[in-house]
């Protein structure tokens, strides 16, 4: 493998772990100030948050474009405050990429606030604790596992995405060209050997991810419902 | 003193039906709850705590009102003085006994003294998965005592233990009502358990208060106490 090739799956690894932070940092107390309004605001929310779910990912990649690049207001704004552009950066293909896997991150993370046992957070009112020392003693714990399944899903996914990458970043060396884009660049150069042993390694990773999200899954989900603690009161 | 006058709708097999609630209650006292199944009483202990909100009404307890509706007032469970042990023992699945203890109150002290006092010494770092329903249940109730609330709610507080524990449990809540002078309520459909174990009852049916006993006090009963929560249910 050449050190392009290498090089690109350095980029993708590290895109992928800071968009996984930066879901796992911003999305819950999203979704948990969002569990907590009124079910009439969750429709508007669930919508307006699913729209990256539903464009396909080069459509989206492209109004992205259309939003980073210099005349776009995030990218005006970006390059006020940092002198760069956001287009065709590194930070505007982080930025896609977070865009990109946020409806997923949301659902489960959601999901997973709404299945909270009502009880323990009674529980833990009644015992004086107040609702900041609860959200990050006992709501958190219990969904602890299916964030972290879901990030490591998001992970896996950005590891693999294209489109809306390619519209966002092109493919820069170093800066933009990530693993699924150089695959496509030796597709297309008719390099199948070198593509096959790079899917490979690509297809390596997700495996990982997939064998991390059963053992969530094995050892903290299925568990805790396996568990009959709890009967009604 | 705690005084209580609140009203609720509360779902029943004839539909919603308005359930009152009078009653007051005095520091070192041991308050009984019966009734039949639905009849109110878990329901009543949630408002208490503020875990459930009244329809109408007020509670105050001292000089502070905890509820009041016409004053649009309601205080938090976390700052009313009281804590619930469910019939059902409910503890954290994610932290071991003694975190679970300690949870409410950091007092090591006195965690160490209940757990010891309830058997749970053994089983300290145990998760809390691994215990069995009696286990659970005193657990709780260390759980409970170890906060140490102003105001103890229990609901069917003996329901999962054997003779002896029962014994050891009423020993120490009449030690914790007649020296720390806390208000004590215990709920159960089993009224002559209860009448061996408390100052008085009060039996709810269909929403309304329907009989208020008094009773002697209860050391002269205590022999009676096993027998009485072994037989079969009076209502």
């Amino acid at each position: 493998m050449n050190e392009s090739l290498i090089q690109a799956l350095q980029l993708s690894i590290k895109l992928s772990i800071i968009t996984s932070i930066l879901l796992l940092i911003i999305v819950p107390p999203i979704a948990f100030g969002i569990s907590k309004l009124p079910s009439k605001w969750h429709i508007l929310f669930e919508f307006f948050f699913s729209l990256p779910l539903i464009f396909p990912p080069i459509i989206l990649g492209f109004f992205l474009l259309l939003i980073f690049s210099p005349e776009g207001f995030l990218g005006q704004w970006f390059s006020m405050v940092f002198s760069e552009t956001l287009a065709f950066s590194f930070w505007g293909v982080l930025a896609a990429s977070f865009i990109y896997t946020f409806p997923h991150m949301y659902r489960q993370t959601r999901a997973a606030f709404t299945n909270l046992d009502p009880r323990l957070t009674d529980l833990a009112r009644m015992l004086g604790k107040s609702e900041k020392r609860i959200f990050f003693t006992v709501i958190i714990p219990q969904s602890l596992p299916l964030i972290l399944k879901s990030m490591v899903f998001c992970f896996s996914h950005i590891i693999g995405a294209f489109g809306v990458i390619v519209m966002v970043g092109g493919s820069i060396p170093d800066k933009t060209k990530v693993a699924s884009i150089a695959l496509f660049e030796l597709v297309e150069t008719f390099q199948y050997h070198e593509a096959f042993d790079y899917a490979l390694v690509l297809m390596g990773i997700s495996l990982c991810s997939a064998v991390i999200m059963e053992v969530i899954n094995r050892l903290f989900i299925e568990k805790k419902r396996k568990t009959p603690l709890y009967a009604d009161y | 003193m705690l005084t209580i006058n609140i009203t609720r709708p509360l779902r029943s097999e004839k539909g919603f039906i308005n359930h009152e609630y009078h009653l007051q209650s005095t520091p070192g006292e041991c308050l009984g709850i019966s009734g039949p199944s639905g009849a109110g009483k878990t329901s009543l202990l949630k408002m208490i705590a503020g875990l459930m909100l009244p329809q109408s009404g007020f509670i105050q307890y001292n000089q502070d009102l905890w509820f009041d509706k016409s004053k649009n007032l309601n205080i938090k469970p976390q700052h009313r003085s009281c804590g619930i042990l469910y019939q059902d023992p409910l503890l954290f699945p994610f932290l071991t006994l003694k975190e679970n203890v300690l949870y409410g109150s950091k007092n090591k002290e006195l965690a160490d003294k209940y757990i010891s006092f309830l058997g749970l010494e053994g089983l300290k770092n145990a998760n809390i998965d691994k215990l069995s329903g009696g286990q659970l249940k005193r657990a709780a109730l260390a759980q409970l005592l170890t906060y140490n609330p102003d105001i103890l709610l229990l609901d069917e507080p003996f329901a999962f233990l054997d003779e002896r524990w029962i014994l050891k449990i009423v020993d120490l809540l009449f030690q914790i009502r007649n020296i720390e002078k806390k208000i004590i309520f215990i709920v159960s459909h089993q009224k002559d358990f209860l009448a061996s174990i408390t100052d008085r009852i009060i039996t709810i049916s269909n929403g309304k208060t329907i009989k208020e006993s008094y009773i002697n006090h209860f050391s002269c009963r205590k022999a009676a106490i096993p027998s009485a929560y072994f037989s079969k249910p009076a209502i």
